[in-house]
Protein backbone atom coordinates (compact mmCIF):
# COMPACT_ATOMS: atom_id res chain seq x y z
CA UNK A 1 0.00 0.00 0.00
CA UNK A 2 2.67 2.45 1.13
CA UNK A 3 4.87 1.26 -1.72
CA UNK A 4 2.13 1.93 -4.27
CA UNK A 5 1.49 5.44 -2.98
CA UNK A 6 5.22 6.18 -3.09
CA UNK A 7 5.42 4.74 -6.59
CA UNK A 8 2.73 7.06 -7.91
CA UNK A 9 4.21 10.10 -6.17
CA UNK A 10 7.63 9.34 -7.63
CA UNK A 11 6.21 8.70 -11.09
CA UNK A 12 4.40 12.02 -11.00
CA UNK A 13 7.63 13.73 -9.92
CA UNK A 14 9.56 12.08 -12.75
CA UNK A 15 7.00 13.07 -15.39
CA UNK A 16 6.62 16.65 -14.20
CA UNK A 17 10.36 17.27 -13.83
CA UNK A 18 11.05 15.67 -17.23
CA UNK A 19 8.44 17.99 -18.75
CA UNK A 20 10.10 20.98 -17.11
CA UNK A 21 13.44 19.72 -18.41
CA UNK A 22 12.37 19.99 -22.06
CA UNK A 23 10.20 23.08 -21.71
CA UNK A 24 12.41 25.25 -19.49
CA UNK A 25 13.86 28.29 -21.20
CA UNK A 26 17.03 28.72 -19.19
CA UNK A 27 19.49 25.79 -19.30
CA UNK A 28 20.09 25.98 -15.56
CA UNK A 29 16.41 25.37 -14.81
CA UNK A 30 16.48 22.38 -17.14
CA UNK A 31 19.56 20.98 -15.40
CA UNK A 32 18.01 21.45 -11.95
CA UNK A 33 14.78 19.71 -12.90
CA UNK A 34 16.85 16.91 -14.43
CA UNK A 35 18.38 16.34 -10.98
CA UNK A 36 14.85 15.82 -9.64
CA UNK A 37 14.17 13.31 -12.43
CA UNK A 38 17.33 11.33 -11.77
CA UNK A 39 16.93 11.24 -8.00
CA UNK A 40 13.29 10.17 -8.36
CA UNK A 41 14.35 7.34 -10.68
CA UNK A 42 16.94 6.33 -8.09
CA UNK A 43 14.18 6.30 -5.48
CA UNK A 44 12.13 4.02 -7.77
CA UNK A 45 15.07 1.61 -7.87
CA UNK A 46 15.28 1.73 -4.07
CA UNK A 47 11.54 1.04 -3.84
CA UNK A 48 12.08 -2.15 -5.83
CA UNK A 49 14.91 -3.30 -3.60
CA UNK A 50 17.59 -2.70 -6.24
CA UNK A 51 19.85 -1.04 -3.74
CA UNK A 52 23.02 -1.18 -5.83
CA UNK A 53 21.33 0.44 -8.83
CA UNK A 54 19.96 3.08 -6.47
CA UNK A 55 23.41 3.92 -5.12
CA UNK A 56 25.13 4.01 -8.51
CA UNK A 57 22.34 6.15 -9.97
CA UNK A 58 22.79 8.64 -7.14
CA UNK A 59 26.60 8.64 -7.14
CA UNK A 60 27.18 8.70 -10.90
CA UNK A 61 24.29 10.72 -12.28
CA UNK A 62 23.27 13.00 -9.43
CA UNK A 63 26.67 13.17 -7.73
CA UNK A 64 29.01 13.55 -10.70
CA UNK A 65 27.47 14.03 -14.14
CA UNK A 66 24.82 16.60 -13.25
CA UNK A 67 27.28 18.46 -11.01
CA UNK A 68 29.64 18.75 -13.99
CA UNK A 69 26.82 19.89 -16.29
CA UNK A 70 25.88 22.60 -13.79
CA UNK A 71 29.56 23.50 -13.50
CA UNK A 72 29.82 23.97 -17.27
CA UNK A 73 26.59 26.01 -17.43
CA UNK A 74 27.99 28.16 -14.64
CA UNK A 75 31.22 28.81 -16.54
CA UNK A 76 29.53 29.54 -19.85
CA UNK A 77 27.64 32.32 -18.04
CA UNK A 78 24.71 32.31 -20.45
CA UNK A 79 22.74 35.56 -20.46
CA UNK A 80 19.06 35.70 -21.32
CA UNK A 81 19.77 37.59 -24.52
CA UNK A 82 22.07 34.80 -25.75
CA UNK A 83 19.29 32.23 -25.66
CA UNK A 84 17.75 31.37 -29.01
CA UNK A 85 14.22 32.55 -29.78
CA UNK A 86 11.84 29.65 -29.74
CA UNK A 87 8.47 31.09 -30.71
CA UNK A 88 6.94 27.72 -31.61
CA UNK A 89 8.26 25.76 -28.66
CA UNK A 90 4.89 24.72 -27.23
CA UNK A 91 3.65 23.70 -30.66
CA UNK A 92 6.84 21.73 -31.33
CA UNK A 93 6.60 19.88 -28.03
CA UNK A 94 2.95 19.04 -28.62
CA UNK A 95 3.56 17.67 -32.10
CA UNK A 96 6.60 15.67 -31.11
CA UNK A 97 4.61 14.19 -28.23
CA UNK A 98 1.88 13.18 -30.69
CA UNK A 99 4.52 11.73 -33.00
CA UNK A 100 5.90 9.31 -30.40
CA UNK A 101 2.43 8.38 -29.10
CA UNK A 102 2.02 5.27 -31.33
CA UNK A 103 5.40 4.01 -30.19
CA UNK A 104 4.38 4.51 -26.56
CA UNK A 105 1.18 2.49 -27.15
CA UNK A 106 3.21 -0.35 -28.65
CA UNK A 107 5.66 -0.20 -25.75
CA UNK A 108 2.90 -0.32 -23.12
CA UNK A 109 1.18 -3.28 -24.79
CA UNK A 110 4.55 -5.02 -25.07
CA UNK A 111 5.21 -4.54 -21.34
CA UNK A 112 1.72 -5.79 -20.52
CA UNK A 113 2.31 -8.95 -22.59
CA UNK A 114 5.51 -9.70 -20.71
CA UNK A 115 5.27 -12.70 -18.36
CA UNK A 116 6.95 -10.65 -15.63
CA UNK A 117 4.18 -8.10 -15.39
CA UNK A 118 2.12 -9.81 -12.68
CA UNK A 119 5.10 -10.98 -10.70
CA UNK A 120 5.61 -9.57 -7.25
CA UNK A 121 8.72 -7.47 -6.76
CA UNK A 122 11.73 -9.75 -6.32
CA UNK A 123 12.63 -7.98 -3.13
CA UNK A 124 16.20 -8.60 -1.99
CA UNK A 125 16.63 -11.22 -4.68
CA UNK A 126 18.51 -9.02 -7.10
CA UNK A 127 20.20 -5.76 -6.43
CA UNK A 128 22.93 -6.80 -4.04
CA UNK A 129 26.46 -6.47 -5.39
CA UNK A 130 27.02 -10.26 -5.39
CA UNK A 131 24.14 -10.94 -7.80
CA UNK A 132 25.02 -8.09 -10.12
CA UNK A 133 28.70 -9.05 -10.09
CA UNK A 134 28.07 -12.68 -10.91
CA UNK A 135 25.66 -11.79 -13.73
CA UNK A 136 28.05 -9.26 -15.24
CA UNK A 137 31.16 -11.41 -15.02
CA UNK A 138 29.53 -14.71 -16.02
CA UNK A 139 26.74 -13.99 -18.48
CA UNK A 140 27.72 -10.66 -19.99
CA UNK A 141 31.51 -10.66 -19.70
CA UNK A 142 32.17 -9.81 -23.35
CA UNK A 143 29.71 -6.90 -23.41
CA UNK A 144 31.09 -5.63 -20.13
CA UNK A 145 34.68 -5.68 -21.42
CA UNK A 146 33.65 -3.98 -24.66
CA UNK A 147 31.98 -1.19 -22.70
CA UNK A 148 35.12 -0.87 -20.57
CA UNK A 149 37.22 -0.47 -23.72
CA UNK A 150 34.79 2.13 -25.04
CA UNK A 151 35.07 4.09 -21.79
CA UNK A 152 38.87 3.80 -21.88
CA UNK A 153 38.95 5.09 -25.46
CA UNK A 154 36.81 8.09 -24.57
CA UNK A 155 38.98 8.74 -21.52
CA UNK A 156 42.17 8.76 -23.56
CA UNK A 157 40.44 10.88 -26.19
CA UNK A 158 39.41 13.44 -23.60
CA UNK A 159 42.94 13.63 -22.20
CA UNK A 160 44.53 14.04 -25.63
CA UNK A 161 42.00 16.71 -26.62
CA UNK A 162 42.56 18.64 -23.41
CA UNK A 163 46.34 18.35 -23.67
CA UNK A 164 48.24 21.51 -24.32
CA UNK A 165 49.14 21.92 -27.96
CA UNK A 166 52.94 22.30 -28.06
CA UNK A 167 53.09 23.66 -31.64
CA UNK A 168 50.74 26.58 -31.05
CA UNK A 169 52.45 29.01 -28.76
CA UNK B 1 4.56 -2.30 6.98
CA UNK B 2 4.99 -3.45 10.54
CA UNK B 3 3.80 -0.66 12.84
CA UNK B 4 6.35 -1.43 15.55
CA UNK B 5 9.17 -1.20 13.00
CA UNK B 6 7.80 2.09 11.71
CA UNK B 7 7.60 3.58 15.21
CA UNK B 8 11.08 2.30 16.04
CA UNK B 9 12.54 3.82 12.87
CA UNK B 10 10.88 7.18 13.47
CA UNK B 11 12.21 7.25 17.05
CA UNK B 12 15.72 6.43 15.84
CA UNK B 13 15.59 9.18 13.21
CA UNK B 14 14.42 11.76 15.75
CA UNK B 15 17.10 10.72 18.27
CA UNK B 16 19.87 10.91 15.64
CA UNK B 17 18.64 14.30 14.43
CA UNK B 18 18.50 15.75 17.95
CA UNK B 19 21.77 14.24 19.17
CA UNK B 20 23.81 15.30 16.16
CA UNK B 21 22.28 18.77 15.88
CA UNK B 22 23.24 19.28 19.52
CA UNK B 23 26.67 17.76 18.90
CA UNK B 24 27.18 20.17 16.00
CA UNK B 25 26.59 23.00 18.45
CA UNK B 26 28.91 21.47 20.98
CA UNK B 27 31.43 20.86 18.21
CA UNK B 28 31.73 24.59 17.56
CA UNK B 29 32.41 25.22 21.27
CA UNK B 30 34.94 22.41 21.36
CA UNK B 31 36.62 23.72 18.21
CA UNK B 32 36.94 27.25 19.59
CA UNK B 33 38.35 25.99 22.88
CA UNK B 34 40.84 23.61 21.26
CA UNK B 35 42.02 26.27 18.81
CA UNK B 36 42.29 28.79 21.65
CA UNK B 37 44.38 26.52 23.86
CA UNK B 38 46.68 25.67 20.96
CA UNK B 39 47.16 29.41 20.33
CA UNK B 40 47.62 30.28 24.03
CA UNK B 41 44.25 31.99 24.36
CA UNK B 42 41.29 31.22 26.57
CA UNK B 43 38.57 31.05 23.93
CA UNK B 44 34.94 31.79 24.86
CA UNK B 45 34.85 32.58 28.60
CA UNK B 46 32.13 35.17 29.25
CA UNK B 47 28.84 33.33 28.74
CA UNK B 48 28.33 30.83 31.54
CA UNK B 49 31.06 28.83 33.33
CA UNK B 50 34.06 28.43 30.99
CA UNK B 51 31.89 29.91 28.25
CA UNK B 52 29.77 26.76 28.10
CA UNK B 53 26.55 28.69 27.48
CA UNK B 54 28.13 30.22 24.39
CA UNK B 55 26.44 27.42 22.41
CA UNK B 56 23.01 28.51 23.67
CA UNK B 57 23.81 32.16 22.96
CA UNK B 58 24.92 31.32 19.41
CA UNK B 59 21.84 29.19 18.88
CA UNK B 60 19.47 31.95 20.04
CA UNK B 61 21.28 34.42 17.82
CA UNK B 62 21.06 32.18 14.75
CA UNK B 63 17.37 31.39 15.26
CA UNK B 64 16.26 34.95 15.90
CA UNK B 65 18.26 36.75 13.23
CA UNK B 66 16.39 38.09 10.25
CA UNK B 67 16.33 35.74 7.28
CA UNK B 68 17.60 38.07 4.57
CA UNK B 69 17.02 37.17 0.92
CA UNK B 70 19.20 39.67 -0.98
CA UNK B 71 18.00 41.32 -4.18
CA UNK B 72 19.33 39.63 -7.31
CA UNK B 73 19.42 36.08 -5.97
CA UNK B 74 17.32 33.26 -7.39
CA UNK B 75 14.96 32.93 -4.41
CA UNK B 76 13.82 29.30 -4.64
CA UNK B 77 17.30 27.84 -5.22
CA UNK B 78 18.84 30.23 -2.70
CA UNK B 79 16.39 29.07 -0.02
CA UNK B 80 16.66 25.37 -0.74
CA UNK B 81 20.49 25.06 -0.89
CA UNK B 82 21.23 25.03 2.89
CA UNK B 83 18.43 22.52 3.40
CA UNK B 84 20.12 20.19 0.91
CA UNK B 85 23.41 20.39 2.82
CA UNK B 86 21.85 19.57 6.19
CA UNK B 87 19.42 16.98 4.82
CA UNK B 88 21.99 14.97 2.87
CA UNK B 89 24.37 15.02 5.83
CA UNK B 90 21.71 13.47 8.06
CA UNK B 91 20.49 11.09 5.35
CA UNK B 92 24.00 9.67 5.19
CA UNK B 93 23.61 8.74 8.86
CA UNK B 94 20.87 6.22 8.03
CA UNK B 95 23.32 3.44 7.17
CA UNK B 96 25.84 4.07 9.98
CA UNK B 97 25.71 1.84 13.09
CA UNK B 98 26.37 4.31 15.91
CA UNK B 99 26.58 1.75 18.71
CA UNK B 100 26.45 -2.04 18.99
CA UNK B 101 22.93 -3.38 19.44
CA UNK B 102 21.76 -3.36 23.05
CA UNK B 103 18.71 -4.49 25.01
CA UNK B 104 16.44 -1.98 26.74
CA UNK B 105 13.30 -3.11 28.65
CA UNK B 106 13.63 -6.53 27.04
CA UNK B 107 13.55 -5.03 23.55
CA UNK B 108 16.59 -5.36 21.34
CA UNK B 109 17.62 -2.09 19.74
CA UNK B 110 19.89 -1.86 16.70
CA UNK B 111 21.27 1.70 16.65
CA UNK B 112 21.19 1.84 12.85
CA UNK B 113 18.23 3.28 10.95
CA UNK B 114 18.42 1.01 7.92
CA UNK B 115 20.84 -1.89 7.57
CA UNK B 116 20.98 -1.88 3.77
CA UNK B 117 23.40 -4.26 2.10
CA UNK B 118 25.24 -1.42 0.35
CA UNK B 119 25.73 0.69 3.49
CA UNK B 120 29.06 2.33 2.75
CA UNK B 121 28.10 3.03 -0.88
CA UNK B 122 24.94 4.72 0.34
CA UNK B 123 26.89 6.90 2.77
CA UNK B 124 29.32 7.91 0.01
CA UNK B 125 26.43 8.61 -2.34
CA UNK B 126 24.65 10.88 0.11
CA UNK B 127 27.88 12.76 0.80
CA UNK B 128 28.29 13.12 -2.98
CA UNK B 129 24.81 14.65 -3.27
CA UNK B 130 25.72 16.99 -0.41
CA UNK B 131 27.78 18.81 -3.04
CA UNK B 132 24.58 20.42 -4.29
CA UNK B 133 24.34 22.57 -1.16
CA UNK B 134 27.45 24.66 -1.87
CA UNK B 135 26.90 24.36 -5.62
CA UNK B 136 23.34 25.70 -5.71
CA UNK B 137 23.90 28.15 -2.86
CA UNK B 138 26.86 29.72 -4.63
CA UNK B 139 25.17 29.73 -8.03
CA UNK B 140 22.03 31.41 -6.76
CA UNK B 141 23.82 33.98 -4.60
CA UNK B 142 24.72 36.48 -7.33
CA UNK B 143 28.06 37.15 -5.67
CA UNK B 144 31.47 36.66 -7.25
CA UNK B 145 33.04 35.26 -4.08
CA UNK B 146 30.25 32.72 -3.80
CA UNK B 147 30.77 31.76 -7.43
CA UNK B 148 34.53 31.22 -7.02
CA UNK B 149 33.82 29.17 -3.91
CA UNK B 150 31.29 27.07 -5.84
CA UNK B 151 33.79 26.41 -8.61
CA UNK B 152 36.32 25.25 -6.05
CA UNK B 153 33.77 23.16 -4.17
CA UNK B 154 32.74 21.23 -7.27
CA UNK B 155 36.35 20.63 -8.31
CA UNK B 156 37.41 19.50 -4.82
CA UNK B 157 34.41 17.30 -4.08
CA UNK B 158 34.41 15.48 -7.40
CA UNK B 159 38.17 14.92 -7.32
CA UNK B 160 38.29 13.67 -3.76
CA UNK B 161 35.27 11.42 -4.24
CA UNK B 162 37.44 9.54 -6.72
CA UNK B 163 40.19 9.17 -4.11
CA UNK B 164 37.91 8.11 -1.25
CA UNK B 165 35.99 5.70 -3.50
CA UNK B 166 39.15 4.01 -4.77
CA UNK B 167 40.67 4.01 -1.28
CA UNK B 168 37.81 2.07 0.31
CA UNK B 169 37.66 -0.33 -2.62
CA UNK B 170 40.71 -2.27 -1.38
CA UNK B 171 39.37 -2.93 2.16
CA UNK B 172 35.96 -3.77 0.69
CA UNK B 173 37.59 -6.40 -1.51
CA UNK B 174 38.98 -8.02 1.64
CA UNK B 175 35.69 -7.88 3.55
CA UNK B 176 33.49 -8.87 0.63
CA UNK B 177 30.54 -6.79 1.79
CA UNK B 178 29.47 -3.16 1.63
CA UNK B 179 27.48 -3.24 4.87
CA UNK B 180 29.15 -1.33 7.70
CA UNK B 181 27.94 -4.04 10.13
CA UNK B 182 29.80 -6.74 8.18
CA UNK B 183 32.89 -4.52 7.95
CA UNK B 184 32.78 -4.10 11.72
CA UNK B 185 32.32 -7.83 12.35
CA UNK B 186 35.22 -8.61 10.01
CA UNK B 187 37.53 -6.79 12.45
CA UNK B 188 36.12 -8.33 15.62
CA UNK B 189 38.91 -10.05 17.52
CA UNK B 190 41.13 -7.35 18.80
CA UNK B 191 43.42 -4.59 17.70
CA UNK B 192 45.49 -6.79 15.37
CA UNK B 193 42.48 -7.40 13.13
CA UNK B 194 41.94 -3.72 12.36
CA UNK B 195 41.86 -2.94 8.67
CA UNK B 196 44.08 0.09 9.33
CA UNK B 197 47.02 -2.32 9.78
CA UNK B 198 46.35 -4.50 6.74
CA UNK B 199 45.42 -1.51 4.54
CA UNK B 200 47.49 1.43 5.83
CA UNK B 201 47.61 3.15 2.43
CA UNK B 202 43.83 3.03 2.05
CA UNK B 203 43.41 4.33 5.59
CA UNK B 204 45.67 7.35 5.05
CA UNK B 205 44.15 8.12 1.64
CA UNK B 206 40.60 7.97 2.97
CA UNK B 207 41.60 10.14 5.92
CA UNK B 208 43.06 12.78 3.60
CA UNK B 209 39.95 12.63 1.40
CA UNK B 210 37.77 13.05 4.49
CA UNK B 211 39.39 16.45 5.10
CA UNK B 212 38.53 17.50 1.55
CA UNK B 213 34.98 16.17 1.64
CA UNK B 214 34.15 17.99 4.84
CA UNK B 215 35.95 21.11 3.60
CA UNK B 216 38.30 21.34 6.57
CA UNK B 217 41.76 22.88 6.77
CA UNK B 218 44.19 22.22 4.98
CA UNK B 219 41.60 21.88 2.20
CA UNK B 220 39.42 24.73 3.41
CA UNK B 221 39.52 26.49 0.04
CA UNK B 222 35.77 26.37 -0.38
CA UNK B 223 35.16 29.12 2.14
CA UNK B 224 38.63 30.46 2.77
CA UNK B 225 37.94 33.37 5.07
CA UNK B 226 40.73 35.73 4.04
CA UNK B 227 40.12 35.55 0.29
CA UNK B 228 36.50 34.45 -0.21
CA UNK B 229 34.75 35.89 2.89
CA UNK B 230 32.53 32.89 3.70
CA UNK B 231 32.47 31.43 0.20
CA UNK B 232 29.08 30.07 -0.79
CA UNK B 233 27.67 31.17 2.57
CA UNK B 234 28.54 34.85 2.11
CA UNK B 235 25.02 36.02 1.27
CA UNK B 236 23.30 33.85 3.88
CA UNK B 237 22.13 34.95 7.28
CA UNK B 238 20.40 33.50 10.31
CA UNK B 239 19.31 29.90 10.36
CA UNK B 240 19.88 29.30 6.66
CA UNK B 241 23.58 29.91 7.25
CA UNK B 242 23.20 27.81 10.41
CA UNK B 243 21.97 24.87 8.32
CA UNK B 244 25.20 24.97 6.27
CA UNK B 245 27.04 24.93 9.58
CA UNK B 246 25.08 22.02 11.05
CA UNK B 247 25.56 20.11 7.80
CA UNK B 248 29.33 20.64 7.90
CA UNK B 249 29.71 19.55 11.52
CA UNK B 250 27.31 16.61 11.17
CA UNK B 251 29.35 15.51 8.15
CA UNK B 252 32.53 15.67 10.25
CA UNK B 253 30.96 13.44 12.89
CA UNK B 254 29.55 10.97 10.38
CA UNK B 255 32.75 10.63 8.41
CA UNK B 256 34.58 10.11 11.73
CA UNK B 257 32.15 7.27 12.47
CA UNK B 258 32.73 5.78 9.02
CA UNK B 259 36.53 5.93 9.47
CA UNK B 260 36.37 4.44 12.97
CA UNK B 261 34.14 1.57 11.80
CA UNK B 262 35.93 0.91 8.52
CA UNK B 263 39.54 1.11 9.60
CA UNK B 264 39.85 1.12 13.39
CA UNK B 265 37.68 -1.84 14.28
CA UNK B 266 34.46 0.03 15.10
CA UNK B 267 32.77 -1.29 18.24
CA UNK B 268 34.59 -4.60 18.07
CA UNK B 269 32.69 -7.51 19.58
CA UNK B 270 29.78 -5.32 20.67
CA UNK B 271 30.45 -5.16 24.41
CA UNK B 272 30.00 -1.99 26.48
CA UNK B 273 33.75 -1.41 26.34
CA UNK B 274 33.57 -1.72 22.55
CA UNK B 275 30.84 0.91 22.40
CA UNK B 276 32.93 3.34 24.44
CA UNK B 277 35.97 2.49 22.31
CA UNK B 278 34.00 3.47 19.18
CA UNK B 279 32.98 6.80 20.73
CA UNK B 280 36.60 7.35 21.78
CA UNK B 281 37.84 6.73 18.25
CA UNK B 282 35.25 9.12 16.84
CA UNK B 283 36.30 11.74 19.39
CA UNK B 284 39.91 11.23 18.35
CA UNK B 285 39.11 11.74 14.65
CA UNK B 286 37.06 14.83 15.47
CA UNK B 287 39.87 16.21 17.61
CA UNK B 288 42.29 15.50 14.77
CA UNK B 289 40.20 17.70 12.44
CA UNK B 290 40.59 20.59 14.91
CA UNK B 291 44.25 19.84 15.62
CA UNK B 292 45.08 19.98 11.91
CA UNK B 293 43.27 23.30 11.63
CA UNK B 294 45.48 24.76 14.33
CA UNK B 295 48.69 23.23 13.00
CA UNK B 296 48.54 23.50 9.22
CA UNK B 297 48.11 26.33 6.72
CA UNK B 298 45.79 25.90 3.76
CA UNK B 299 47.16 24.58 0.48
CA UNK B 300 46.68 26.42 -2.81
CA UNK B 301 43.92 25.25 -5.16
CA UNK B 302 46.39 24.09 -7.81
CA UNK B 303 48.37 22.17 -5.18
CA UNK B 304 45.13 20.54 -4.08
CA UNK B 305 44.33 19.36 -7.62
CA UNK B 306 47.92 18.24 -8.18
CA UNK B 307 47.79 16.23 -4.97
CA UNK B 308 44.56 14.44 -5.92
CA UNK B 309 45.19 13.49 -9.49
CA UNK B 310 48.95 13.01 -9.57
CA UNK B 311 49.66 11.54 -6.12
CA UNK B 312 46.63 10.21 -4.27
CA UNK B 313 44.67 8.66 -7.13
CA UNK B 314 47.61 6.67 -8.60
CA UNK B 315 48.45 5.47 -5.08
CA UNK B 316 44.85 4.34 -4.57
CA UNK B 317 44.80 2.48 -7.89
CA UNK B 318 48.13 0.76 -7.14
CA UNK B 319 46.79 -0.21 -3.73
CA UNK B 320 43.69 -1.79 -5.31
CA UNK B 321 45.80 -3.74 -7.82
CA UNK B 322 48.19 -5.04 -5.12
CA UNK B 323 45.25 -6.02 -2.89
CA UNK B 324 43.73 -7.88 -5.83
CA UNK B 325 46.93 -9.84 -6.43
CA UNK B 326 47.33 -10.69 -2.74
CA UNK B 327 43.73 -11.87 -2.49
CA UNK B 328 44.08 -14.00 -5.61
CA UNK B 329 47.34 -15.80 -4.87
Amino acid sequence: MLNEVLFYILSALILVSALVLISARRPIDAALSFIVTLVSIAALFALQGSSFLFATQIIIYAGAILALILFIIMFLNIQDKNLPDEPHKKRDITFSTLAVLPFTVVLISLINKSPLVDQALPYDLFGGIKDIGSVIFNDYLLVFELISILLLVSLIGAVSLAKEDKDVK
Amino acid sequence: MDTALLVETVIKIVVILLVFSALAGFGTYFERKVLAFMQRRLGPMNVGPYGLLQIAADGIKLFTKEDIIPAGVVPLIFKIAPVITAATAFMAAAAIPFLPSFTIFGYEVHPIVADINIGILYVMGMMAVGLYGPLLGGLASNNKYSLISTARAVAVFISYEVVSGLAILAPLMMVGSLSLLDINDYQAGGITHWIAFSQPVAFILFWIAAFAETGRTPFHLIANDHELIDGFGTEYSGMRWGLFFIGEYANMFFISFVMAIMFLGGYGDGSVAGAFALLGKVAFFFFFFLWTRAAWPDVRPDQLMWLTWKVLMPLAVINVVITGFVLMF
